[in-house]
């Protein structure tokens, strides 16, 4: 061990330093989190009003993100259709994990047929990228919201069930577990106690990631027409609304797509955040 | 790789692309809801009706849901693979009609994807400026961030109609490839690039690097044949998710650009719930996808020696062996 | 066949190396952390001087710093170096560029990772005679006399080869034959034979005496083991915590050493006190019961043509202590993990305290109570998650219903009897030094009070002063509970001094076995001959 080796531990250890970054990236989740509960309080135009006299104005400052082709305030529309994005997302990242999670954790915990069986079931939805798999199922369940989340939350489900199974794996094979295993501790202490808290880290890691992954997915099917029908707002079908109008008034297609790129670099630091308390804070 | 092995991964991978088969099978057909009549018999269904007769017979919609199944694996063995509910045509027609189109456009695309990733890795690794190589680090994270169909809208934006360097309407041959070609590249090249700075980073580290400075070897060299070579191996994993990724982004691309070519196909069957078409598009990557996955997995152990046969291990760890 | 030695540009001087008052610091995230103190030394040609010390003395940095090669986030702060009278202190890599190879060789500690494993040897070797001027039609010659000289067999077929196709002790000789090939005046090897068999690391030190002889080479020596510094070294220089706290010639440090802690670090290593626990030891009854007993033990692992373990027999008397020896590969962890129950096996009979072992285990361990286990490394053998509360109370839970504050209290004890203080309980793994950790281990290993320890390489991850304390206490466990021990050992040094009883095993096979004195007195095999001369000895 070189002398910066000996001096790793005690680095790891110092928490994190907190960057202007991070603080941005929590702030700005937090300002989501207002427009998911209350859209009413950052916004106060209605989404739905159509305006016709102000069609297709640029951003001022009664009107911070423009109007769009019906006149309608765009800021307030991506204010309410933060909740529609978000919820969604939400909802495929919680089929992702639960079901995923699950069939990760059974294909290690029982190995041989379970797992071959298992594994089978995570190539196939591997072998079809996400986007695909997610229209697929949309076909087959119609458009909506809704079951744009499902459709996404299933092509999640592989990544979850890859990196559970993975993890699991790779802790049950660790040297303290057999120890344990060994002085007697039975197999379901051994789950609970030993593999199960040694392999969630990065699991959760991969939900915040799959998160904004998920934003991304369902901002592209709204975008393609298979989310909510308009006139309700969502953000990948303001940037596809705007489309028309690109040449011209580009703000409505880049501000919503904007307030994305903005939201997924959030998630993503969010994540980096957790990543390091969670592993600073065990050396 | 012994013989046997060999064998059983790719029976793996045939297994996997039948499982496949029925997984997206049933997904479009055995749900309920009768996808294929309601369609046919759709008042707004351009479908002659004597055709839409025939089409309906085709599917033999009246058999037991397995016997249809087991109908369709054996005519798509015979390369049979049905017709469109919207139009009528042979998907096998449509298929090949985008197929060109579509492929040339991935293929451009992964071709972007890699050098952009290379770019970015080595700048963001290697750099002399600590600025620099923290901002270009940042990139991949950016690119991942934003959404295809963003970055789509962006390029035509700028280069179609704020500078004009390219046409948004008229299809200028190979030119036209480009804008679309980039778009996914950019896409593409955000999880090699991440993939490549990590496995680049460790390359750097490795005790072999400290013997070639120790020999005089010069830092061009060392970067630019051994650690490059030795760090670009972790991202050939990525080659089958990536040409998957690129093939599923051309659905936003072609719809974006407006080409022709099997992505705009799959976008307008999904719009109209066209089954047939849809599982054609579907298997077709998926079976892209499979193929590659194989390719690299047989011969991975070859490129990277180190997975090769037969190492011989010391493990001995001594006391205060590596002060 | 010699090389030739091309005549210095400069006049010749016999100090090869001159360091004054060193000092080194590593700037890891903000603030710069100094690691080595104000140290001074010298290297003359033709003689060698050992820098030796613990993990985290700093002996790599001065190495590396030596040949600067220092990361990038360390750098020099104090004091001067100086390569044959040239000061190459504040030189960067382009200043260094004509001097490596030329002026100075290195060769690094892990010869597995050392060479990059996509290149042929001949490619590699090809580069570096580049560099030193050889024509292109002349280097593959000068490749094959190089790898010659440094003993490698068929030298030219090796020069196709990529270095996972070679062994540990050809990859050092391919490194060493790289450090000589533009015939330096200064070698600096930095543990070069840590990372090698036993066998190996005597053949390999031979070498570099060879060469030193034949080249006039000053040799910086880093080293960890004592006995080797003392063995091989004209000087030696021992270095604690960035400090030189002993210098001079070698016989002088090791008999009369000027400080409490050299002198404490040379009564430490096993090779230079082999009677340290002669008192403790007792003669081997055979007609004691046995707490191990196998017979014709055969174990394949899957994929491999050869076996692991081939028609191997042991026994371990009750109340004794058991060494199993042997170099990588020769099976002893794998019959330590078979007679443990973690293993299944293909033939032959285990018996464990009576009682025989199934060929294939079952998944809950029935033999928890006879027989434990003590890893080599026991930071992977705790749960880092775990206070040393829980690592301990959860095999004590296992025994009987025992109420909360009966269990907190047999902990208690559990620690009194390794010799740990109270306050570590709150304590996980990671906040441990390796000795305490070891402790904890052989701890929550005796917490069910077993009969028999299977110890796997129990002290080798651990530093020389703190393997002595950790032998202590096994040595005094044994007696007041009336273990068995089987100790897997590569450590010929260590077994000396502890074991009544020796079993030496090569390739899976039994070589011989017999009392430890008998064994080391009257070695009847040639391997057994190869291992005991293979350590370092007085001169």
């Amino acid at each position: 061990m070189t002398a910066t080796a000996a001096l790793a531990p005690s680095i790891a250890r110092r928490p994190r330093v907190v960057r202007p970054l991070d603080i941005a990236a929590v702030a700005f989740l937090a300002l989501l989190l207002v427009a998911i509960a209350i859209p009413g309080a950052l916004s106060p135009y209605d989404p739905l009003a159509a305006a016709p006299g102000q069609t297709l104005q640029s951003p001022s400052l009664t009107h911070p993100f423009g109007t769009d082709y019906l006149g309608r305030d765009l800021f307030s529309r991506v204010m309410h259709g933060t909740s529609r994005t978000l919820l969604a997302s939400a909802i495929a990242v919680a089929i992702g994990l639960g079901v995923g999670t699950l069939l990760g954790l059974v294909a290690a915990y029982f190995g041989r047929g379970v797992d071959a069986v298992i594994s089978r079931i995570v190539d196939v939805l591997l072998s079809i990228p996400g986007l695909l798999l997610s229209m697929m199922i949309v076909v087959a369940l119609g458009f909506g919201s809704i079951n744009a989340a499902i459709a996404v939350g299933i092509a999640s489900v592989a990544t979850f069930a890859r990196l559970m199974r993975s993890e699991v794996l790779r802790v049950k094979a660790l040297t303290f577990v057999e120890s344990s295993r060994h002085l007697g501790v039975r197999a379901g202490r051994l789950l609970f106690h030993h593999v199960l808290p040694n392999s969630w880290g990065p699991v959760l890691s991969m939900t915040t990631l799959q998160f904004g992954s998920s934003i991304l997915a369902i901002a592209a099917l709204s975008f393609l027409g298979y989310g909510a029908p308009p006139p309700q707002p969502e953000w990948g079908m303001l940037v596809s609304e705007g489309r028309e109008y690109l040449a011209s008034s580009p703000w409505l297609t880049l501000l919503p797509g904007l307030v994305i790129i903005l939201t997924v670099l959030s998630v993503s630091r969010l994540s980096k955040l957790i990543t390091a308390a969670r592993t600073g804070a065990r050396s | 790789m012994t013989p046997l092995a060999f064998i059983k991964r790719i029976g793996q991978s045939l297994l996997v692309v039948a499982l496949t088969y029925v997984f997206v099978y049933a997904v479009l057909f055995l749900l309920p809801g009768d996808p294929i009549e309601s369609r046919i018999n759709n008042p707004q269904n351009p479908i002659p009706e004597d055709q839409a007769e025939a089409i309906l017979n085709y599917y033999r919609l009246d058999r037991p849901p397995l016997e249809q199944f087991w109908t369709s694996v054996t005519r798509i063995l015979q390369g049979d693979l049905g017709y469109s509910l919207t139009n009528g045509r042979r998907v096998s027609d449509l298929m090949a009609q985008g197929i060109g189109e579509t492929v040339t456009l991935a293929a451009l695309a992964l071709v972007f994807a890699i050098v952009f990733a290379l770019l970015v890795a080595l700048v963001g690794v290697f750099a002399p400026w600590t600025p620099v190589r923290n901002v270009v680090s940042t990139l991949p994270t950016l690119a991942h961030a934003t959404p295809g169909f963003l970055i789509a809208l962006i390029l035509l934006q700028v280069f179609a109609y704020q500078l004009g360097w390219f046409s948004s309407i008229r299809d200028e041959g190979f030119k036209s490839l480009l804008l679309p070609a980039i778009t996914l590249g950019i896409g593409g090249s955000a999880a090699i690039a991440q993939v490549l700075i990590q496995s680049l980073t460790r390359a750097a580290n490795e005790p072999f690097v400290t013997v070639l400075r120790a020999s005089g070897t010069t830092p061009s060299a060392i970067v630019g044949r051994h650690v490059l070579l030795n760090g670009s191996i972790p991202a050939v994993t990525l080659l089958g998710l990536t040409i998957g990724e690129l093939l599923a982004g051309s659905v936003i691309a072609e719809t974006i650009f407006s080409r022709t070519g099997l992505g705009f196909l799959t976008e307008q069957s999904v719009r109209s719930q066209d089954g047939p078409v849809v599982l054609a598009v579907v298997m077709f990557v998926s079976i892209v996808f499979t193929s590659v996955n194989l390719i690299t997995d047989l011969i991975y152990p070859l490129i990277d020696p180190r997975l090769g046969s037969g190492r011989r291990r010391r493990s001995l760890v001594t006391a205060g062996a590596s002060s | 066949m010699t090389l030739t030695i091309e005549a210095p540009v400069h006049a010749p001087s016999t100090t090869a190396l001159e360091i004054r008052e060193l000092r080194v610091s590593y700037r890891p995230v903000h603030h710069p952390v100094e690691v080595v103190h104000g140290v001074t030394l010298s290297v003359s040609r033709g003689r060698t001087l050992a820098l030796v010390g613990q993990s985290g003395s700093g002996k790599s940095t001065i190495a590396l710093a030596a040949a600067g090669l220092l990361p990038k986030r360390g750098a020099i702060t104090g004091g001067s170096i100086a390569l044959a009278s040239r000061d190459v202190t504040t030189f960067t890599d382009r200043d260094w560029r004509p001097l490596r190879g030329s002026e100075l060789g290195f060769v690094p500690q892990d010869p597995l990772s050392s060479l990059d494993p996509l290149q042929t040897i001949g490619s590699r070797l090809g580069a570096e005679l580049k560099r030193h001027g050889v024509p292109r039609r002349e280097r593959t010659a000068r490749a094959i006399e190089l790898l010659t000289r440094v003993g490698i067999v068929d030298a030219a077929h090796k020069l196709r080869l990529r270095p996972h196709e070679l062994s540990g002790g050809q990859l050092q000789r391919v490194l060493i034959a790289i450090a000589i090939s533009g015939s330096p005046q200064l070698l600096i090897a930095d543990e070069p034979t840590s990372a090698l068999d036993v066998t190996v690391q005597r053949t390999i030190l031979d070498l570099l005496g060879e060469l030193q002889d034949e080249l006039g080479l000053a040799v910086l020596l880093i080293t960890h083991d004592l006995a080797l510094a003392r063995e091989r070294a004209d000087d030696i220089a021992v270095l604690h915590e960035g400090v030189v706290v002993d210098h001079g010639p070698a016989e002088r440090v090791v008999s009369h050493p000027e400080d409490d802690y050299t002198r404490e670090l040379f009564a430490n290593a096993p090779a230079l006190s082999p009677d340290r626990y002669a008192h403790l030891l007792r003669r081997v009854d055979p007609s004691h019961d046995a707490a191990i007993e196998v017979s014709g033990l055969v174990k394949t692992f899957a994929g491999s043509p050869r076996p692991a373990v081939d028609a191997v027999d042991l026994r371990v008397a009750r109340g004794s202590i058991h060494a199993l020896v042997g170099e990588s590969g020769s099976g002893k962890s794998t019959i330590a993990r078979v007679v443990a129950g973690l293993e299944p096996f293909d033939g032959g009979i285990v018996s464990v305290a009576g009682r025989d072992l199934p060929r294939h285990p079952a998944p809950a361990n029935r033999h928890a109570r006879r027989l434990q286990m003590v890893y080599q490394n026991p930071l992977s053998a705790l749960d880092p998650r775990f206070t040393v509360r829980q690592l301990l109370e959860e095999p004590i839970a296992l025994s009987t219903d025992l109420s909360a504050a009966d269990r907190a209290a047999r902990a208690t004890a559990a620690l009194d009897h390794v010799a740990l203080p109270q306050k570590v309980l709150g304590s996980r793994p990671h906040d441990l030094s390796g000795g305490q950790r070891q402790r904890v281990a052989i701890a929550r290993a005796l917490a069910l009070s077993p009969e028999v320890l299977v110890l796997d390489e129990p002290t080798s991850a651990l530093d020389v002063t703190v393997q002595t304390q950790i032998v202590d206490l096994l040595m005094e466990l044994r007696d007041r509970d009336g273990l068995s021990y089987l100790f897997i050992s590569h450590d010929l040094s260590l077994v000396r001094q502890i074991a009544e009883e020796v079993t030496v095993l090569e390739h899976g096979r039994l070589v011989e076995h017999a009392p430890t004195a008998e064994l080391f007195a009257n070695p009847r095999d040639e391997y057994t001959r190869r291992l005991i001369d293979a350590i370092p000895k007085a001169p």
